[in-house]
């Protein structure tokens, strides 16, 4: 049964690459910047269902983000340095940060570590609005981009930048199927079916969900530094705790705990975005409509939904052939 | 040789004295049944043994060493485990990932992540070798939500022995079975090797005078009487407080 | 300056006024947890609601005692009405579906407010008889602060007297400590808790009115005080009166010192505070029910 779920997962996941491909072929320059956008709210996304993946919901998830973003920023505009050298330590820093952080946050309980998490994305929030080194309210611009041209790849071109970043995102997702299908993988999940049996097998718990979120601030600063770069500004409403919201909205319309809902959940979220903020003038009003509507209505996702029916027709099919003594595959 | 010992272990809940200077030692190899009333203070000592409480005052040795700060990890990765009153499975997997599960976690391998889990051989043949030594092997592919409640206590016992435990702690392995699944545990607590020491809590009776070596008889928290099966049937003390009363299941009947 | 024992006491007094003030809207956030489990962030929003209803009533003329009046009982109205048509039902979800289900009443009362009042901060002046300042140990001090803080003190002391002496609070108490035994005695946990959020929300709404003529009306005041909210829930202990006073007196001192000594920092240093109490207490300082961690 477990090969079926996972074959749709990666079904979807492949599906939604080949739209992804085939859409920033063709697309004009404005929608190369929303395939961007997308591809990057989907990095963010994996780093965020990584950590659900062992069972912490984080809502303050932007913090981490915003670590990448402001040392990027930092280590290339205030300090002059190279953005080639900037993007792995940016990197690094979330992996310390979420590290710091996961130390005594990852220790409290479920309800506890939303309320941890989101406080500390709002201590950088309020750190980014008050201190002059990035301009405070008003941020900072001229963030430089990666510089591939020595291999030809030139990031200043949009429709590059979108497909490196659709790249990007497909590498990520790929690596993060192949942890969450390793032993350390199936050990997350089996800690947030039943941590106290995990702990009662002579597993460290504690461990296992620091690391987790060790590796998840990792992704979410590298989507951090790609996004700063994508937007060429920086500004403290990149660590608001509206888009700790928005991502976590993202891979719950996907489907939380399945990977692949991280990427669609974020490609859906950004084409909503464009749509109501075009057509209405307080558009967040209709966001929060369908946070409620996702909330009670389909809390397992999109890919959710997909994998219980393939689970009710399996157990159908498993029920029929009970019945059927003489079939020999009983 | 004493493979685990509990010197005048104490637990209180408040003004509840849930374990009062309980002192036991138990023989390595051995099997043991502690039976008693509903609130005797039975789980409380397993939960004890196991690392799930801290005792207020007393110590617990294990191969002479004392572990009593030890937590219910670094407890099983020692050598003593423990099945669950209650289903305490992975209700998500399928019986093999379950078993998979464990042995990667007893085996050490549990935190690779560069590989996927069904490339490892050793906990993937591990698996299957106590799925055939419970009786699970027919049903490895089924999650353990389909899976009927016999199995499931069943795969509850089979987690305990994953951890290839010195200390076997069995915490009513037979409750709500039926006799024939009764049975087939009762087989399956017989076939453990006797490299292993087993302390099982149980009501049913028949179980209990079948495999036990010795029986513990607890009450309020106390040791009443232990010895040998015939020793405890012949007993004064438990035949004052117990015998003849239908309700205590000391009489051997099914439990309600 | 901080040595000079005048500025010290004004400091201390601005600190006791900000902890009243977390200690009204904590107070129906642990409890309702508490009781529940359930994680209501929209919480703020209700305060929020509160205090521009406030500013209307002032605009409209109205005096600010009898937006004092007025505006809890619509914030509880409302609040309770929310609680029936929305809230309730996310109450068998899980925490994740609570903070989506709350997030998404914030966003939408955000724009809602921002329809009917525009973006631009709105002003409650304080009321004639408190706008004058009262010489306190020897420094003038604002009465109308005064006045948070006694309010503040009368409602602590009404809550104990209600939570440890009558029926009512000795059913919250009992489903705080023990849900399902509660509901198994004949509790009808449904309707304490109807109580129990209106009253909540009624001291949100105390909260929204009494904080406007100090902190403004503006759009984002929910979000912004619902966080320090949490931070005094976490480090009080969910549920326990005692827990979330102590929760604020800590919270409140830290913002108003924090401000003061490093104030671009100030928010680390509540989160600092927060993150010494969760390592050394994971269930808070004074929860009503403790947590055991696995593992």
């Amino acid at each position: 049964m477990m090969a079926s779920r996972t074959f749709i997962r990666r079904s979807v996941g492949a599906a939604l690459v080949v739209v992804a491909l085939i859409a920033q072929a063709h697309a004009g320059f404005f929608a190369q910047e929303l395939i961007a956008e997308a591809a990057i709210l989907a990095i963010f996304a994996l780093s965020l269902d990584l950590l659900a993946t062992c069972g912490l919901i984080s809502f303050g998830h932007a913090g981490l983000l915003g670590v990448g973003c402001y040392v990027f920023a930092g280590l290339t505009v205030l300090m002059g340095g190279n953005p080639n050298v900037a993007f792995p330590l940016a990197i690094v820093a979330g992996a310390v940060a979420a590290f710091t952080v996961g130390l005594f946050a990852v220790r409290t309980t479920g309800a506890f570590f939303i309320m941890v998490t989101l406080a500390a994305a709002e201590m950088l929030f309020s750190w980014g609005y008050r201190s002059k080194t990035f301009g405070g309210a008003n941020g900072m611009g001229g963030i430089p981009r990666i510089d591939f041209s020595a291999i030809g790849i030139d990031l200043n071109s949009p429709g590059t930048f979108a497909l490196t970043m659709i790249v990007l995102c497909i590498a990520i997702w790929l690596l993060l199927e192949l942890v969450v299908s390793s032993p350390f993988g199936r050990t997350l999940a089996a800690i947030r079916q039943n941590p106290s049996r995990v702990a009662a097998l002579g597993g460290r718990v504690f461990f296992y969900r620091l690391a987790a979120f060790t590796a998840s601030g990792a992704l979410a600063a590298l989507a951090g530094a790609l996004k700063v770069q994508h937007i060429n500004f920086i500004s403290p409403e990149l660590v608001s705790w509206f888009v700790s919201g928005d991502v976590l909205i993202a891979v719950v319309i996907g489907g939380i705990g399945t990977l692949v809902g991280g990427p669609l959940g974020a490609a859906l979220l950004v084409l909503l975005k464009e749509v109501l903020s075009s057509t209405f003038g307080h558009w967040y009003l209709f966001l929060g409509i369908i946070f409620a509507c996702v909330a009670l209505l389909m809390p397992k996702g999109i890919v959710g939904y997909l994998l219980d029916l393939n689970d009710r027709r399996t157990a159908r099919v498993a029920a029929a052939r009970r019945r059927e003594p003489t079939e020999s595959s009983a | 040789m004493i493979a685990l010992e509990t010197r005048a272990l104490h637990k209180s809940f408040g003004s509840l004295a849930a374990t009062q200077d309980v002192s036991l030692a138990f023989e390595a190899g051995s099997r043991y049944a502690i039976i008693g009333p509903n609130g005797a203070g039975k789980t409380t000592y397993f939960n004890l043994l196991a690392g799930n409480l801290r005792p207020d005052s007393g110590a617990i040795l294990f191969a002479g060493r004392d572990v009593t700060h030890l937590d219910v990890t670094s407890r099983a990765k020692i050598g003593i485990a423990r099945s669950f009153q209650r289903n305490n499975l992975f209700p998500e997997f399928t019986v093999r990932d379950n078993l998979i599960l464990a042995c990667a976690l007893r085996a050490g391998t549990a935190q690779v992540f560069w590989r996927p889990m069904r490339q490892t051989a050793l906990a993937h043949a591990e698996a299957d070798e106590i799925a055939a030594q419970v009786g699970l092997t027919d049903v490895l592919g089924t999650t353990v939500r389909q899976l009927s409640y016999g199995s499931q206590r069943q795969l509850e016992v089979a987690l305990a022995l994953a951890c290839k435990p010195q200390i076997l702690l069995l915490d009513e392995p037979t409750s709500g079975m039926s006799p024939e699944e009764t049975a087939r545990m009762h087989d399956l607590i017989n076939a453990i090797p006797r490299s292993l020491t087993v302390i099982v809590i149980e009501h049913d009776m028949d179980i209990v005078l079948n495999i036990a070596d010795r029986i513990i008889v607890l009450d309020y928290g106390r040791v009443l009487e232990q010895g040998t099966p015939a020793e405890i049937r012949a007993s004064a003390v438990v035949r004052q407080r117990y015998l003849g009363e239908p309700d205590t299941g000391l009489s051997g009947g099914p439990r309600s | 300056m901080l040595l000079d024992p005048q500025f010290l006491a004004e400091q201390i007094l601005n600190s006791l006024q900000f902890s009243m003030l977390l200690f009204l809207l904590a107070i129906g956030l642990s409890v309702v947890f508490g009781l529940m489990d359930y994680l209501n962030l929209s919480h703020g929003t209700i305060y929020m609601f509160a205090a521009y209803v406030a500013f209307s009533i002032t605009h409209l003329g109205g005096s600010f005692w009898i937006a004092l009046l007025l505006a809890p009982l619509a914030a509880a109205a409302v609040g309770v009405l929310l609680y029936f048509v929305l809230l309730k039902r996310a109450e068998k979800g899980g925490h994740l579906t609570q903070v989506l289900l709350t997030v998404g009443v914030i966003y939408m009362g955000t724009d809602l407010i921002r329809i009917a009042y525009g973006d631009l901060p709105k002003g409650v002046s304080q009321p004639e008889g408190l706008s004058s300042a009262v010489v306190l140990f020897g420094i003038p001090y604002p009465s109308y602060r005064l006045f948070i803080i006694g309010l503040g003190l009368v409602v602590m002391v009404a809550l104990y007297f209600a939570l440890e002496r009558t029926r009512l609070g000795a059913l919250v108490r009992a489903g705080v400590d023990d849900r399902a035994t509660a509901e198994t005695l004949g509790i009808d946990i449904g309707k304490v808790f109807a109580l129990v959020f209106g009253i909540g929300t009624y001291l949100a709404g105390v909260a929204g009115v009494v904080a406007a003529p100090v902190f403004g009306v503006y759009p984002g005041m929910d979000v912004s005080i619902i966080i320090l909210v949490l931070i005094v829930v976490v480090v009080g202990g969910l549920g326990s009166l005692r827990g979330v006073i102590v929760g604020s007196l800590l919270i409140g001192f830290a913002d108003t010192f924090g401000k003061l000594l490093l104030p671009q920092f100030a928010m680390m240093m509540i989160y600092l505070v927060m993150a010494l109490v969760l390592i050394f207490r994971p269930s808070g300082l004074m929860p009503a029910r403790r947590f055991s961690a696995p593992g």
